[in-house]
């Protein structure tokens, strides 16, 4: 008990960069740190606020009583998807484990520590999604003294089952990599598999339970008064939630045990989720090196023989660089394909699907609306989620000083770095394109925007995702997921990406004739902070 | 070849950095810098190969100014750090190629020069590997053997005798002293101080971020019985 406090300690000491926050004695490097803390602390506030207003937006139309439950089931999809992503670097990470092993410390302590480590910082994260909600469901439909008590008990319980589920996760990527040569390759593709059917599952359910389908409800009506509109959503979003709620039956049960209709269910769901978390504790710490070992193996040596030499230009050589780099990690590879494998699907998805079903179902978009015109923002945007530019630089860690102390000029490695995120983008758009070009049906403009607006989008995301890096650089890690999920460069270039959807809402609200403009007007915004964004990186110092 | 002038780098809210130090290193040279933990040697290292800036001062190397004209500099010089942290996602050979690549060396140059070096530092059998699978010693020799590939004017070393068996370290000295005769110069920083006297032409000692002493071996040790004696006596002051 008293190593597996220790452990814990250790693990929660330097959550979020706190520690080294508190004590770095350089004052630009902790003027950066705290430029980073802050950064972070107003995407957080971002998304805060984002969800206060959602779920603001369910009270007022009537579907207040269904927050709770709604945003509990966002919460656990959130941490189970991200969690995946992590299960690797947070919860198997060999980087501290050749100390430990030779401490004399049993398996156990330390593979429980990891997981009360994964554990508090996917409660934080929760925190983010629950109390806002939670709070403005307390404040709208005036919950009782009681609600309050659920809140605090729903905080605690809900990242259980996530974070356990992690674990699980995590033991069988090492018994799908441990006999297996291309490890990364494998990982990469057992994760997307895993998150891709995460996302889909819950569409397949709807649609076997009739789907919930478009509201007809007529913004641009003349003759509808809004309060007949809004009289009309709310209709349309009570019926969504109730078909909801019969697709995911269980997730009615969770709502009544929060609104406190069913305590012993509640108890039930606590207790078995607590009892799993520790047997999944105690079954991976008394295999803890077993898996460790399987996800790490130690390299092969292989007889090498001089052969004939080949040389390459710098940018060649740069460029070949960062792509080893990339390849090489599956948590860098598996975090930043997301994007471009969700935006082949969806093209895949519009050779069966018109753009409106697609959208309206699958975005579960519930409001008719022009998806035609926002198609190519949507999916411009859905390539650019998250761009391996973002931490490209920080990536470098303690490798750093080498392109320091060589005669390569930053300009070339800058150039390097955006190069090899569009080229690893390139394969993914030139099918997305070929696909639409033989699938969508759309006229001469429409058609042009599917081709200029990703791209745009694209150089856009790539830029200023390693903008972000370049201002918000971190070579001190210790696990990759510190820089390529955690980091202050990738959460902001994260919500940067948003700015493409902001067309793509007013192509979708405004009448037809202003989309062509709207389209026209963006691309050229757009490719002119894209410029701008270029000449800053080039011009910065390191 | 390198000519540091009152050079001067503090680091903001500490009394860490190093004060006014002026030094001459001529072809030929090899010459040892020397000073306790946290003397303000790998911080003088990192000034002159261009990783950290400094606040006042000059350096110059080969005539060029490091500040100035940065890529030029580092053309002629090669740096090996105190930790030999590489590409682990490379191959060994991936990483000297690449390296050959960035110096534009010729592939004809570079499989001769990289044959030569792996054969005698003995890693030729394991360049295939990664280098996240080679030990703390064969990482130091890949590094050693990158910055060698350049055939550089300058080799600035933090410590580089750490981490070598005493095959590998009998190699790099006689390396050193094959890079100094053909006009180059050697300026690295080390613990070992019997292996600095018995190597260097040239000496300097650096205390709290102050140089001490410089110069010639002979006239830097004067009336001491060796260069242990002196240091001690130095830094006991």
């Amino acid at each position: 008990m008293k190593q597996f406090i220790t452990l814990t300690k250790l693990e929660l000491l330097n959550l979020f960069d706190l520690n080294v926050l508190r004590h770095v004695k350089d004052p630009a490097e902790k003027k950066k740190k705290t430029i980073m803390a802050v950064v972070l602390l107003i995407v957080v506030l971002i998304l805060g606020g984002y969800l206060t207003f959602s779920a603001y937006g369910m009270a007022f139309l009537g579907v207040g009583d269904k927050i709770p439950e709604i945003y509990s089931l966002l919460s656990c999809i959130f941490l189970l998807i991200f969690g995946l992503f992590k299960a690797k670097s947070s919860l198997y990470r060999d980087k501290d484990l050749t100390l430990l092993s030779s401490l004399p410390i049993k398996s156990f302590p330390i593979a429980a520590a990891r997981l009360v480590h994964a554990y508090v910082e996917n409660l934080l994260i929760g925190a983010i999604i629950i109390l806002p909600t939670f709070l403005v469901y307390a404040f709208t439909c005036k919950a009782g003294a009681p609600f309050y008590l659920n809140l605090v008990l729903a905080l605690f319980l809900l990242p259980i089952l996530p974070t356990t589920l992690m674990a699980w996760f995590g033991i069988a990527v090492a018994a799908l990599v441990a006999r297996n040569r291309h490890k990364v390759l494998t990982e990469t593709i057992f994760v997307l598999i895993i998150v891709v059917a995460s996302l889909l599952l819950p569409m397949v359910f709807s649609s076997i339970n009739g789907g919930t389908g478009p509201m007809k409800v007529d913004f641009f009506s003349q003759d509808a008064s809004s309060e007949e509109i809004t009289k009309a959503l709310s209709l349309e979003t009570q019926k969504t939630f109730e078909k909801v709620e019969t697709s995911f039956p269980l997730l009615k049960t969770w709502g009544s045990c929060l609104l406190g209709e069913n305590i012993p269910g509640f108890l039930l769901y606590g207790a078995g989720s607590a009892a799993l978390f520790v047997l999944t504790a105690l079954l991976i710490g008394k295999n803890f090196f077993a898996i460790s070992a399987k996800l790490f193996p130690p390299s092969m040596h292989h007889e090498f023989q001089m052969k004939a030499m080949r040389s390459e230009t710098l940018l060649t050589a740069l460029v070949r660089k960062e792509a080893k780099r990339y390849f090489s990690s599956g948590i860098y590879v598996t975090n930043t394909i997301v994007g471009p494998v969700f935006a082949l699907a969806m093209t895949i998805a519009l050779a069966f699907f018109d753009p409106k079903t697609l959208l309206t179902n699958a975005g579960n978009l519930p409001i008719d609306v022009n998806a035609n015109a926002a198609l190519p923002f949507i999916l411009g945007f859905m390539f650019c989620i998250m761009t391996p530019a973002a931490s490209s630089l920080s990536i470098e860690g303690k490798n750093w000083w080498i392109l320091q102390t060589l005669p390569v000029a930053k300009k070339d490695i800058m150039q390097a770095k955006l190069l090899f995120s569009l080229l690893f983008m390139a394969p993914f758009y030139f099918v997305s394109e070929v696909i639409l070009l033989f699938t969508v049906s759309a006229g001469l403009p429409e058609r042009l925007w599917l081709l200029i607006v990703p791209t745009t989008a694209i150089l856009f995301a790539v830029t200023f995702g390693l903008f972000c890096n370049v201002k918000f650089p971190k070579f001190q890690w210790e696990s990759e997921m510190e820089v390529v999920k955690q980091g202050a460069a990738t959460g902001l270039s994260m919500l940067g990406i948003f700015v493409i959807l902001i067309p793509a809402i007013l192509a979708m609200l405004l009448p037809t004739s202003y989309v062509n403009v709207i389209t026209l007007c963006a691309i050229a915004l757009i490719l002119a902070i894209t410029g701008l964004l270029y000449r800053s990186i080039l011009r910065a110092k390191l | 070849m390198l000519v540091i002038q009152h050079l001067e780098k503090h680091y903001q809210g500490t009394t860490k950095g190093i004060t006014d130090i002026s030094l001459h290193i001529e072809k030929g040279d090899i010459y040892a810098f020397i000073g306790h933990n946290g003397a303000g040697k790998t911080t003088l290292l990192k000034a002159i190969t261009g990783i950290h800036s400094f606040d006042k001062g000059e350096v110059l190397i080969d005539g060029l100014d490091i500040q100035k004209n940065p890529l030029e500099v580092k053309k002629r010089i090669a740096y090996v750090p105190d930790n030999p942290d590489v590409y682990e996602f490379m191959t060994g050979i991936q990483y000297l190629n690449f390296i050959a690549d960035v110096f534009m060396i010729s592939a004809a140059d570079r499989e001769q020069r990289i044959k030569d070096y792996a054969d005698r530092f003995e890693i030729t059998s394991s360049l295939g590997d990664l280098i996240s699978s080679y030990s703390h010693g064969m990482k130091q020799k890949l590094v050693l053997i990158s910055a060698l590939l350049h055939d550089p004017k300058l080799l600035i070393m933090d410590e580089p005798f750490v981490g070598l068996d005493p095959k590998a370290t009998f190699l790099l000295k006689e390396i050193m002293a094959e890079l100094t005769k053909r006009g180059g110069a050697i300026f690295f920083s080390t613990h070992v101080l019997d292996v600095a006297e018995k190597l260097c032409n040239k000496v300097a000692i650096i205390k709290e971020g102050h140089l001490i002493t410089s110069g010639l071996m002979s006239e830097v040790i004067k009336d001491q019985s060796s260069l242990e004696t002196l240091f001690m006596e130095t830094v006991n002051e």
